[in-house]
């Protein structure tokens, strides 16, 4: 017999409450470990809570619609035969809120740094120790679009995670906008950091910085993860969320575009909207992506990447095939030798709308 | 100071602008051409010329309801002040504003003002911007006196002191604020004399004489170009016609208004320059023919002008409901 | 990012945008402080704080401490706007609005339009208005609906420090008159906000939480009341959409038609007293254009029609409160 508190999870440091927006099982059913349990509204995505044990939802203590602050009590799960008084008599004893104590004080708390590199503020997450796994978000992103990815791997390694140049909190100046300035940056960054033999991630965007980063600074990466990444052989630009964020004028103009990025437009939050919009009203955002999209547009930094995926080290691409953002890449393209993981279920964010898939792929690689 | 014969033929042409002007405004009126109210400037042309002189485009100046003679004084087209006041498209202010609104940013003319002081704190701030901007440019703010009792003047002329901005208060002292004589409404024996206690320096002159007001208008700029803060000028005028075209004007005596008809500055002008031959008679005509000849052919193509466009309506103002 | 209060907001505004544009100038009473005294110059930064620092960085010709002359405080910073300064002239009290108000309607907002699109007025007038600091029936008043309802003039009711920021740069670049009505209830509250400039556009509203049972609109102070009263509701289950239009002109007319279009039910929260208030303004506007979508007669919680009261249980009274607001959103159920 074992009675165990569901408490709202804290999916990234910004994370401070979430809300219920539906439990996806019923007081009485059974669930196993890895089950999914109930969708929660975070400052990101609607995510899926799974169960950490198999036992019985006993009882629902935060209901649909509620906004709970991470670490409060959402429901119980027991194992075996429990009473409803015992799960009264649990309630009553347990805190209603508890802050999960390790992410304080040990070496997975998330911490946010300012760097300077090559003259640019960059911003950038670090969490946990061991090998090097370094995020590169994608346009208009930032260090946030891992928060599931940081939350899953920083117990394994040292995970990374920085704001590019014109993006999150770094610097807006992106220079050239090219690729090769944008690995630059993170090169010295990384440099700065004593990382090398990193496993870089990138998505998108940032899947492109990562190959420019690896073709240049060869020494900084051991191995590449791509994420619906652009710039491959076959691949798109979808100028429709690109121009639409550059342009953009209101949280309605970046939803728009927000939407074009995921299957299920409705699990662009309200709070992601804000986000994007927040970081791109910063005086020079929106010029910076201007830049880099024109720079995308024109195509010369893809190309000049297609004619070198010969000499990139090992690399794990993780395609969606519902991506509109940067299409599907052509396979036959493709150097042999690359494990390739083609995701049904998301759209251009699989590490945000199938974060558990993604998480599992990246976490084989360390 | 002597000025040349081209800068006398610009000041007559001036004058003379405003009082054909404003001859044109009193018949237009009266044959309904003119929508709403027309305050006119006849009477007082050397006083607003005289202020004006010396004056640059950079220079600004607030006007007050009865514009149209500052207006014609600090450089705006006659053209487009026919259509403004005949409400028409291609007014200077697109017929959106009137006689009482007349403005031309690029000539410095921060607008006419149809609130009595409401032109004297703006142009405390106008004078602010050439003080911090380091520029040798002023500002004028035009009252009469019924503006020297409002507060927002007596606020302005403080603030102006206090922030030693180059700017002069020019009071046109007509006699009468609307039909009020002066010597009831103002409490005291001068407009200029309220300038001292404020610890302004002031000069009171005959505002019927170009030459009078322009020698003192030269001090008050010289002073408030030194940096030395603002100045007072009271020009005592007298206006011909009531407070609009139309008054009747009972509460003045027939003497008081034939006095003001035989001090006309436009005539005291002409004799003083022929008697002293600086101009002839001749130059004098000739500037005439022409203006009158222009105001008659602004009028004329002012009234056969469009309306301005109904869409016109809801433009210029950042959101409408 | 820095968590900062709502007073250190609007004073991170003014300092980043003075430092960005020599144009921009501050003027008022006791902007600076103590001006002609036999002490320090520039020590106070307003009667509530928010301008401390400015004096000593900018210097008197930028941070201007004038005479207590609201008219002339106005008016001047009018005249410097329409000459190419950008003034930010704080009006220390939205209550003195009285006594300078010709300035503002007559002068400031009319300039473009009567001078037919010629003239560009980048005027901001700093003021804070609002009850609940036992200050008297002068020094309480929120008198947006009178700001609001004049063509021209861009009213902001900011109502968190993040917003504060990003909507007094947006003011102060803006080539319109604009009043920017701080709730001085607000002043000590925190929130992050980035150390950098940013701009949040007029004419959007702000979605603080989402529900598909009612929606309420507030205003200013009025924001953070509703928030609360949004939570005791979702303790039952009611969801509540929170809208905070940040600013009351430009209306985010749309966000409002929208989301009442979702829930059928309306909640407006204005301290304001009820007639020609916001929350009469609203519920206008979406009988008008939504009447269909109304499940239920629209909510109002406002002031009553009294000047504001001093002995602290009627002002409390007087107040649009929580429970206020969560009762107007039950009787809409």
């Amino acid at each position: 017999m074992a009675i165990k508190a569901i408490r709202m999870p804290k999916w990234g440091l910004a994370m401070e409450e979430g809300t219920i927006i539906d439990w996806l099982i019923a007081e009485g059913d059974a669930v196993a470990e890895g089950d999914e349990i109930l969708e929660i509204e975070t400052t990101k995505i609607t995510n899926v809570l799974e169960a950490t044990n198999a036992g019985q939802l006993a009882r629902i203590v935060a209901r649909t619609g509620e906004v709970m602050p991470v670490g409060a009590i959402i429901g119980v799960l027991t194992e075996g035969e429990v009473s409803e008084g015992e799960v009264d008599a649990f309630l009553a004893d347990s805190p209603a809120v508890e802050v999960a104590a390790e992410d304080d004080e040990d070496d997975t708390a998330l911490a946010l740094q300012t760097v300077t590199v090559n003259g640019r503020r960059m911003n950038v997450a670090q969490a946990g120790s061991g090998r090097a796994v370094v995020l590169l978000h994608g346009f208009s992103g930032d260090h946030g679009n891992w928060l599931f990815a940081i939350e899953d791997l920083k117990g394994a390694a040292r995970v990374i995670a920085p704001d590019l140049p014109g993006h999150g909190a770094s610097e807006k100046d992106v220079g050239d906008g090219s690729l090769a300035t944008l690995a630059d940056t993170v090169a010295a960054m990384l440099t700065g950091m004593e990382v090398s033999d990193a496993i870089v991630v990138g998505h998108s965007l940032g899947a492109a910085v990562a190959m420019r980063l690896a073709l240049d600074h060869p020494a900084l990466v051991g191995q590449l993860a791509l994420v619906c990444p652009a710039g491959l052989p076959g691949g798109v630009v979808n100028d429709d969320f690109l121009s639409g964020i550059v342009r953009a004028e209101k949280a309605r103009d970046v939803k728009k575009a927000l939407q074009l990025l995921v299957r299920d437009p409705a699990t662009v939050s309200r709070d992601m909207v804000d986000g994007v919009t927040r970081a791109i009203r910063l005086d020079g955002a929106q010029a910076a992506l201007g830049v880099l999209r024109d720079r995308m547009l024109d195509g010369a930094d893809f190309a000049a990447l297609h004619g070198a995926l010969d000499a990139l080290p090992p690399v794990t691409l993780i395609a969606s095939r519902n991506d509109t953002i940067v299409g599907a890449p052509d396979v036959a393209a493709l150097p042999d030798g690359w494990a390739v993981h083609w995701l049904d279920d998301a759209g251009h964010l699989p590490h945000l709308e199938t974060a558990a898939e993604v998480n599992a792929l990246l976490r084989a690689l360390i | 100071m002597q000025l040349s014969r081209d800068e006398l033929k610009r000041a007559y042409t001036s004058m003379y602008a405003i009082r054909a002007f404003e001859e044109r405004v009193e018949k237009e009126f009266a044959d309904g051409t003119i929508p709403g109210f027309a305050h006119v400037y006849l009477g007082q042309e050397a006083s607003g010329v005289g202020v004006c002189f010396d004056l640059t485009d950079e220079d600004q100046i607030g006007s007050t309801h009865r514009g149209h003679g500052h207006c014609i004084a600090k450089g705006c087209e006659i053209e487009g002040m026919f259509l403004e006041i005949m409400g028409r498209d291609g007014g200077i202010c697109g017929g959106k504003g009137g006689s009482m609104h007349i403005a031309d940013m690029d000539k410095g003319m921060l607008g006419a003002n149809a609130i009595v002081g409401g032109s004297p704190p703006i142009a405390v701030g106008a004078a602010l911007t050439q003080k911090l901007r380091g520029t040798d440019r002023v500002a004028v703010a035009f009252s009469g006196d019924g503006a020297s009792n409002q507060g927002t003047t007596l606020e302005a002329m403080n603030m102006a002191v206090i922030l030693k901005v180059p700017m002069i208060f020019v009071f046109e002292n007509n006699g009468y604020g609307e039909f009020t004589a002066s010597e009831y409404s103002v409490g005291a024996p001068s407009l200029s004399d309220r300038a001292a206690a404020f610890g302004m320096p002031a000069q009171c002159v005959d505002g019927g004489d170009f030459f009078a007001v322009h020698a003192a208008m030269r001090e008050a700029l010289a002073h408030v170009r030194a940096g030395k803060g603002p100045y007072t000028l009271e020009t005592r005028c007298s206006r011909f016609l009531g407070h609009f075209v139309g008054d009747p004007q009972k509460y003045r005596s027939p003497e008081e208004l034939a006095q003001a008809r035989a001090n006309d500055p436009i005539q005291r002008f002409r004799d003083k320059v022929t008697t002293a031959a600086l101009l002839d008679i001749s130059e004098l005509d000739e500037i005439e023919q022409q203006i009158r000849a222009r105001v008659e052919a602004a009028a004329a193509a002012a009234r056969a002008a469009p309306m301005p466009a109904l869409e016109t309506l809801e433009t210029d103002v950042y959101v409408t409901y | 990012m820095a968590r900062i209060s709502y007073r250190k907001a609007v004073n991170q505004a003014l300092d980043q945008e003075m430092t960005r544009d020599a144009s921009v100038i501050l003027m008022g009473i006791d902007v600076g402080g103590g001006s002609g005294g036999s002490g320090d110059v520039g020590s106070v930064g307003g009667v509530m704080g928010v301008t401390k620092g400015l004096y000593p960085k900018y210097g008197p010709n930028r941070v201007i401490d004038t005479p207590i002359s609201e008219s002339a405080i106005i008016g001047a910073a009018a005249g410097a706007a329409v000459t190419g300064m950008r003034p930010v002239a704080e009006l220390m009290f939205v209550d003195f609005i009285g006594v300078c108000l010709d300035q503002i309607y007559n002068q400031a907002a009319k300039f473009r339009y009567m001078f037919g699109g010629k003239a560009r007025t980048p005027l901001v007038i700093r003021t804070m208005g609002g009850a609940g600091m036992r200050a008297g029936a002068q020094h309480s008043q929120n008198l947006h609906p009178i700001l609001t309802m004049i063509p021209g003039l861009k009213v902001v009711m900011p109502s968190n420090p993040y917003d504060a920021k990003g909507l007094l740069i947006r003011a102060i670049r803006d080539d319109d008159p604009v009043v920017f009505l701080e709730s001085k209830a607000l002043y000590d509250m925190k929130g992050e906000v980035p150390e950098e400039a940013y701009e949040i556009p007029f004419g959007e509203a702000n979605f603080l939480r989402d529900g598909g049972d009612a929606t309420i609109v507030a205003f200013g102070a009025m924001v953070p009341r509703a928030m609360q009263a949004a939570d005791r509701l979702a303790k039952d289950g009611i969801r509540v959409t929170v809208i905070d239009p940040r600013t009351t002109s430009p209306l985010d007319e749309e966000a409002i038609l929208d989301s009442v279009d979702e829930t059928g039910r309306l909640v407006v929260v204005d301290e304001s007293p009820p007639r020609c208030s916001l929350a009469a303004d609203v519920a206008a506007l979406v009988a008008s254009q939504a009447f269909d979508a109304l499940k239920a007669p629209v909510g109002m919680v406002t002031c009553p029609h009294t000047p504001v009261p001093f002995a602290p249980n009627l002002e409390d009274a007087y107040m649009p409160s929580a429970e206020k607001i969560e009762a107007a959103v039950r009787k809409t159920l």
